[in-house]
């Protein structure tokens, strides 16, 4: 376990020196302009202690919100006692605060690892990127494709993309072009989601549903959805081969399903299927990438600057990317 | 002395199979007589003697399958397999002599070279070597001194000064590899390689396939994977910022990067420098005329002062 340090102060690094020398925890000590920069990626291995003395107001309610946005755990060491409100800080996603006094008789591992036991449970209130299934109702599935069992109900996330005008393709084409662009379509998708769990489950000849189970983590299908969105001239021109330009849609979506195998899903009955399948069809504007508000809150925060409220459907509030030309 | 791609100093050292050998000896003895396969043969191994070779005496003519066998070992032995087969397929598409000549067993062939680790490029006529087996920087072909038109991409830190002096070194060389890596990834891909990197840029070059449209697509895939690197995983305190310039032209193939002297890398790195600003990439004017029009209307003209226009890609999004 990798425990940050953010201090310019000798004392409040003297209050760490017990945690220095445990085998369990590996102290780095950092200067706190440093936190954004080491802070950026941190995963669940990573605890992160911020002295807040020397920072103005919004300094410190900045780097709380850079942290809680990141999803990293953190607690505030406060020497000097300038905090007001303590429990607001827990509110806004600390697990940890070093007072005063405990500032001066010194951190122990064995205090860490309480810490680290509380802050471990709660991780929802952690920030972006993480669920609390308990809360939610989503039936997270942590070895991914491994977790999943037929006729056995999963949280998926649910990715609806499509051609669009197949007709105006048909047209243009000719049937061999027309049948080897769908190949090469479902190939492209096929490569673009696999990195991160996705297969498609349900796809007709111009489009379909990609499911990818859902760990309780990010949301990694949202950044290649965003990708593919951005790489739709390459797929154009390197893909298919034919300097015609081609463009998709894409709709995201979260919601549970109970799993069948792709090919013997015609009994289904699904709100999350009916629910994607319409937002994808009805919805989503040719060439355009939506997601829903629950998967948006879910995306990578650098990601969420890059889309825009686009109304409700079916009573879900929407999400809509912002282009590129 | 007509100049056959794929005849190197240091030729690929790929594994002869049994079976190619099988293939090749039947390809040669059905498709010509013995006069043809000797003309052949002196096209790679000057005045190759077939007599001296098989032992039959002048006088006598040798049977068609004896001539090939000869040929075909003679040629494994010197090492002269891809090349060897590269001429039969370029006989079988443009004839020998004036003559035109149906070569059986090509595909097979070529089928048993790819197991062997060395594909074919049609758009080059050449084989190189497999990139999902083997990657090298002359493809495994290319010869040392030799004229080749290359497609070269070079890319460049903006603000590399800055960046170091704001931001903790292991930090700083974290972007780097990760710079690194989006790179690598988007030129190999393509069949690319990277020639020469210098920690916060470097050199790449493409040889195979549609070099220009590789090489475009190169760059704009490393503009769009560095866009989702800046807003997701960038730990600097400012955004990671490249240029890129993609530019074509002849240069002396030179295996060591140190002695490499080229007007076309001077001119791509020119480009770079001069004419390309942050988060674009600029494409000289022969390379946007080989580029298809879906892509080649993505490029903005720069008008700028010079005698070949230049062009820009930059990613924009709508308002």
């Amino acid at each position: 376990m990798d425990i940050y340090l953010f201090t310019a102060n000798d004392a409040v690094r003297k209050c760490f020196k017990p945690i220095s020398g445990s085998r369990l925890y590996t102290l780095h000590e950092h200067p706190p302009d440093e936190l954004k920069a080491r802070t950026a990626g941190a995963g669940e291995d990573v605890f992160v202690y911020l002295d807040i003395e020397g920072l103005t107001h919004p300094k410190q309610r900045a780097a709380c919100r850079v942290l809680s946005e990141r999803g990293v755990r953190y607690g505030i060491i406060d020497r000097t006692g300038s905090v007001d409100d303590i429990p607001l800080l827990f509110f806004n996603g600390a697990s940890d605060y070093i007072g005063k006094t405990l500032a001066r008789t010194g951190m122990t591992a064995r205090r860490l690892r309480k810490t680290l036991g509380y802050s471990s449970g709660t991780p929802a209130e952690r920030g972006a990127g993480t669920v609390r299934t308990a809360d939610s109702g989503y039936i997270v599935s942590p070895e991914g494709w491994r977790s999943i069992r037929v006729g056995e109900e999963y949280t998926f996330c649910l990715m609806y993309i499509e051609l669009d005008q197949p007709s105006g393709l048909r047209n243009k084409l000719s049937d061999v072009q027309f049948s080897t662009v769908m190949e090469t379509f479902k190939k492209f998708v096929q490569t673009s989601v696999g990195p991160v769990g996705g297969k498609p489950w349900i796809w007709n000849d111009f489009g379909g549903l990609v499911l990818v189970p859902f760990d309780g983590g990010g949301f990694g299908v949202a950044v290649t959805s965003f990708r593919m969105i951005l790489s739709r001239r390459i797929f154009c021109v390197e893909e298919t081969g034919l300097d015609i330009p081609f463009s998709y849609r894409i709709a995201l979506d979260i919601g549970n399903i109970v799993y069948k195998e792709s090919g013997d899903t015609g009994t289904i009955v699904s709100d999350a299927i009916n629910f994607i399948f319409h937002l994808g069809k009805k919805f989503v504007k040719p060439g355009n990438f939506c997601l829903t508000e629950e998967v948006f809150n879910m995306a990578p925060e650098g990601l969420r600057r890059s889309f825009r409220p686009c109304g409700s459907f079916e009573g879900k509030k929407i999400r809509r990317m912002r282009l590129p030309l | 002395m007509l100049v056959i791609p794929g005849i190197g100093r240091e030729p690929y050292r790929m594994h002869v199979s049994g079976w190619l050998i099988h293939l090749l000896v039947r390809a040669l003895a059905e498709s010509m007589d013995v006069r043809s396969m000797v003309h052949m043969s002196r096209r790679l191994i000057r005045n190759y003697d077939l007599y001296e070779r098989t032992g039959f005496s002048r006088n006598m003519s040798i049977p068609n399958k004896d001539a090939a066998a000869r040929i075909v070992r003679d040629m494994k032995d010197r090492e002269l397999i891809i090349p060897f087969v590269t001429l039969l397929i370029d006989i079988h598409q443009k004839g020998l002599g004036g003559r035109k000549y149906r070569i059986p067993y090509l595909k097979e062939a070529v089928r048993e070279m790819e197991k062997a680790g060395v594909i074919y490029d049609r758009n080059s006529r050449m084989f190189c070597e497999n990139p999902l087996v083997r990657r090298t920087n002359n493809w495994g072909v290319l010869r040392e001194h030799e004229e080749y038109i290359f497609t070269f991409l070079h890319t460049d830190l903006v603000g590399n000064t800055e960046l170091v002096r704001r931001n903790p070194e292991d930090i700083v060389h974290a972007a780097y590899s990760d710079l690194r890596k989006i790179v690598q990834s988007a030129v190999e891909k393509r069949n690319g390689r990277i020639w020469n990197w210098e920690g916060d840029g470097g050199l790449a070059a493409f040889y195979f396939s549609n070099k220009s449209t590789c090489a475009v697509l190169s760059a704009i895939e490393i503009i769009h994977e560095l866009y989702i690197y800046n807003r997701i995983s960038c730990r600097l305190n400012k955004p990671l910022r490249v240029r890129i310039a993609v530019h074509s032209g002849p240069c002396r193939f030179r295996r060591d990067f140190e002695q490499l002297e080229s007007d076309t890398v001077n001119k791509t790195i020119e480009i770079q420098s001069r004419h390309t600003r942050p988060d674009t990439a600029t494409i000289s004017d022969g390379v946007y005329h080989m580029l298809d029009g879906t892509l080649a209307g993505r490029m903005e003209n720069l008008n700028v002062q010079t005698s070949a226009p230049f062009y820009s890609y930059k990613l924009k999004w709508e308002k």
